[in-house]
């Protein structure tokens, strides 16, 4: 049995036959071919599955793609939401925020919402809002400097346009 | 460009979703495997019964083995980087490591594998298989395995697979004159590497070219494909494997597993791409471990404080197979003395199998064992003689007066220890003012006083990287201009695209952003000797700079020629060649490159275009060090132990890229900080995971890790012409030993610490029995 699923994701929307049982990562991956988003440990603890849904941070290992029926999608290929890079994406390459990368579009995910929320963020907000993203590599210290400098970024660019 | 914090190349394409890890590799009519594995530590396996798998739909298939000759094969016994010329090892005999074994040896070995149309149907079918098991006695501890009576891991084999000797100076003379003599035993727990991409394998046969394409997570592509290519009898070029986006490594990708070298076989029978991506939980069950280790210390010291001798029994957990010899023991006992002099020392070890995964290194390899065995030894010379534990290691440490020092070991690569131009006091000093040791010892009474336990620690580590036995590095200017630079090794997010760039562009004369590297396919070069053992910037870096030094005076040559000058007059700079002096004769590299292309003066200079290969071959390992100094508060009514500073200061030669080495520094130690307060894979007495998940795994999150203040001190080395060490394996080695002596110390050495990891119930139980 296949349920009908339309999905708009980073803009597009996509619809397909897909099992009931289909993760949410696996019809990003398997279906669209949007292979930004990895599947670190399949039991939501790693967080490196984090795309945004209705704006929400969600671990699309733990969404059915039936679950998302008619949601709005956005995963690290729409992050910057059009060329060049979301300040984000700057500021994680600026600050070596990332070695090996696995993590990183989750981890990118995940602070954008907490942008969202808190547009200048303490320490504490910082680590308690990526607290349910795991980086391997890092050590964290240069994502929290990439994530502080970020919402730099979004305020003064908001600034910007606001001066427009 | 040399020394210089320039983001990274690499970022790019990992931070918009570009990458391609090899779960990402999607090609048309492509098949997907799933395994069955054993439930059981070990077991006959009496039939495997395929009918109810194949009529799930979208199998394609169930194989046990059975089915073609190449699936019948073993996995090399060593792996790539091992120890065959340390003369440490006197005995080892290791049993075949079969790819479908007729007996399982540990829960979560491959029993059989299904292939399907969809990760979902080969999921299904591999729960659709049934397989009649015949359980056998197992053996889930080493203390166990080394019993005359106990159950062996392999039938006709003994669970001590390899043994070890070592001496230096007179040991009984050492204990003879000791004034204190103190014996215990410390253990160290094993561990999991936890990248977060688990490992997976694609294979893809070319009928037009009879080959057979691979993407591998793994550390070693050279030994994957040269494997791949004699289990199947192909020439090793008829076998590409592509390693390039790896989701980090640190050890426990660096060695060949079965499904290795299954998927790329059943690839090139069944003429179907097919993927295979391991699981958390197949990871967490099946993938390798580092093995528990204990050693047994006995200590020979003076009332003054001096360190006479020291007496080490090593014993190693190696799991049900062993590719690493002794490796992992010999890396310990290479790294044992550390900073400090120990005149006498003798050391027996043993490498004991028991019936769980196979043993792997986990980034440091060794090295928190030794650092946290010399630590303890000099931390409990200090309770002991009530000296202070920094006193103490004045002490025993060695001096610039002492270089160049031998401190009597002989490295696995046959080359005896020696450490030149290290200043340990120096890096001593540094950590105790960047800490203020003094001043914490002042507050430490004071706080104790309202209550409250802080406690100091101190742990050092020497690092050998650099481990040969070469690498090489082809550099070539293409027309436009562009600087190709191909190394035989590849990343797990090491940065090489990066740092290797900044070594060529540096070399040449070039514009950083003209300067792409290559690495992970083996394709490129025909030589890797793999990714670990702080190996790289130092093998690689190197192969690099003379090969981008080749070319360079190739142009210079060339370009003589063209502009008419003479060649001490060359100068290039910014990707342009000119004359010194002049203004306006000049002229473009990659102009030069393709007015080179149909000149016959470069017959001269080695044929049309500017390319060379070179290759680096160190003398041997060259030495890192560092000081970490930890202050800590705990709690005692919960056990949380609060770091309140903590220093490391460290050497790794000179920083290719000042944000590469913090990096390496901060993960580094945000893994030694895991290890010490809660990483452990644990099995029950029946050798079941009871670490399963990253529910029940320690890793530290991003509130965990606390600020760390970093100081770099720069002790070049003439062993290279870069003048580097390593760093990738340093920072991970000491905070097990800093955290552990700081905890002690904070409960005013109520508790002993003896034993990794420094779990909260372990202080709360040791604090309660106390």
């Amino acid at each position: 049995m296949k349920n009908k699923v339309s999905i708009t994701v980073n803009g597009v929307e996509r619809s397909a036959e897909v099992e009931p049982r289909m993760l949410l990562v696996h019809f990003l991956r398997e279906e669209l071919h949007l292979t930004g988003t990895h599947v670190g440990c399949d039991t939501t603890q790693c967080g490196a599955c984090t795309v945004r849904m209705n704006e929400q941070a969600v671990k699309s290992c733990t969404v059915f793609a039936v679950q998302a029926d008619g949601a709005n999608v956005t995963t690290v290929e729409g992050l910057a939401g059009g060329d060049g890079l979301h300040p984000i994406q700057e500021a994680f390459r600026e600050h070596h925020g990332l070695q090996c990368g696995f993590c990183t579009p989750g981890m990118m995910m995940a602070a954008s919402q907490l942008l969202d929320r808190y547009p200048e963020p303490t320490l504490e907000q910082i680590k308690h809002q990526l607290d349910g993203n795991i980086c391997r590599c890092t050590g964290y210290h240069n994502i929290i400097k990439a994530v502080q400098s970020a919402a730099e970024k979004i305020k003064a660019r908001k600034q910007a346009q606001g001066a427009r | 460009m040399l020394g210089k914090a320039v983001p990274r190349k690499e970022d790019e394409r990992l931070i918009t979703g570009r990458g391609l890890y090899v779960e990402d590799v999607q090609l048309p009519g492509m098949l997907y495997a799933s395994f069955v594995r054993s439930p059981y530590a070990r077991a006959e396996i009496l039939r495997v019964k395929k009918e109810a798998a194949l009529a799930v739909p979208g199998v394609v298939g169930v194989y046990d083995g059975s089915e073609w000759p190449e699936l019948k094969a073993r996995l090399p016994e060593l792996n790539g980087s091992v120890t065959l010329t340390s003369p440490y090892i006197d005995h080892i005999k290791l049993p075949d490591h079969l790819l479908f074994p007729k007996r399982a040896s540990y829960v979560g070995e491959q029993v059989a594998v299904v292939i399907a149309e969809t990760p979902y149907a080969a999921a299904d079918g591999a729960a659709a298989v049934e397989v009649e098991y015949e359980p056998l006695p197992a053996v889930a501890r080493w203390e166990e395995a080394m019993k005359p009576g106990s159950p062996r891991v392999h039938e006709g084999f003994d669970n001590v697979v390899a043994h070890l000797k070592h001496k230096v100076g007179d040991a009984d003379a050492a204990f003879a004159q000791a004034e204190i003599v103190l014996d215990f035993r410390l253990e160290t727990q094993s561990l999991k590497s936890m990248a977060i991409e688990c490992r997976a394998v694609a294979a893809q046969f070319d009928a037009a070219t009879h080959s057979l394409n691979i993407w591998s997570t793994g550390q070693f592509p050279f030994m994957m494909r040269n494997t791949i290519a004699g289990v199947l009898g192909l020439p090793n070029d008829q076998v590409r494997v592509i390693a390039r986006d790896v989701g980090g490594g640190f050890g426990l990708k660096g060695v060949l597993y079965a499904e290795d070298v299954i998927i790329p076989v059943l690839a090139y029978h069944l003429r179907c791409p097919i993927r295979w991506a391991e699981t958390r939980n197949e990871h967490m069950i099946s993938a390798n471990h580092s093995g528990n280790q204990a050693h047994d210390v006995r200590i020979a010291a003076k009332r003054d404080g001096t360190l006479l001798g020291l007496e080490l029994k090593l014993y190693k957990e190696v799991g049900a197979y062993d590719h690493f010899d002794m490796m992992l023991q010999i890396n310990t006992i290479n790294h044992l003395t550390t900073h400090y002099k120990v005149p006498a020392l003798r050391i027996e070890g043993w490498a004991v199998s028991t019936n769980t995964p196979p043993g792997s290194p986990y980034r440091g390899a060794g090295r928190v064992e030794a650092v946290f065995t010399m630590d303890r030894v000099l931390d409990a010379i200090a309770r002991e003689t009530s000296l202070d534990p920094l006193e103490v290691r004045k002490r025993n440490i060695v001096t610039p007066a002492d270089m160049p020092y031998r401190n009597g070991q002989i490295y696995r690569d046959g080359v005896p220890v020696e450490f030149d131009g290290i200043d340990f006091p120096l890096l001593l000093k540094k950590a105790v003012e960047r800490a203020d040791y003094d001043g914490w010892r002042k507050r430490q009474k004071e706080l104790r006083a309202q209550g409250r336990a802080i406690g100091i620690g101190i742990g050092s580590y020497i690092e050998a990287g650099g481990l040969g036995p070469c690498e090489g590095s082809r550099v070539k200017i293409d027309e436009q201009g562009r600087i190709s630079v191909f190394v035989g090794v590849n990343s797990q997010g090491q940065s090489h695209e990066t740092t290797l760039a900044q070594v060529a562009a540096h070399t040449l004369g070039a514009k950083f952003e003209d300067v792409s590297v290559f690495g992970g396919d083996t394709r490129l070069m025909d030589f890797g000797f793999g990714t670990g053992a702080s190996r790289v910037a130092v093998n690689a870096g190197n192969a690099v700079m003379k090969a981008a030094g080749e070319v360079r005076n190739k142009v210079v040559r060339y370009a003589a020629q063209v502009l008419n000058c003479a060649e001490n007059e060359i100068v290039i700079n910014d990707s342009v060649v000119s004359v010194a002096g002049a203004t306006q004769n000049f002229i473009k590299l990659g102009d030069l490159a393709a007015r080179s292309i149909r000149d016959r003066r470069m017959i001269e200079l080695g044929g049309p275009g500017f390319h060379a290969t070179e290759f680096f071959y160190p003398r041997t390992v060259v030495w890192g060090s560092g000081v970490n100094i930890a202050v800590v508060e705990v709690d005692r009514r919960t056990g949380a132990v609060e770091i309140l500073k903590y220093v490391i200061v460290h050497d790794c030669g000179l920083p290719l890229n000042p944000l590469v080495v913090d990096g390496q520094i901060s993960g580094g130690f945000a893994q030694g900080l895991g290890i010490a307060l809660g990483e452990h894979a644990v099995f029950d007495e029946d050798a079941q995971v009871l670490s399963g998940s990253l529910m029940d795994y320690y890793v530290p999150r991003i509130g965990d890790v606390p600020e760390i203040d970093v100081e770099h001190v720069v002790f070049p080395t003439k062993d290279n012409p870069l003048g580097i060490k390593s760093v990738g394996e340093s920072a991970p080695n000491a905070p097990g030993a800093a955290l552990s002596a700081a905890i002690e110390d904070a409960l005013e050495r109520k508790i002993r610490i003896t034993r990794l990891p420094v779990t909260r119930s372990t202080i709360l139980s040791a604090l309660r029995a106390a």
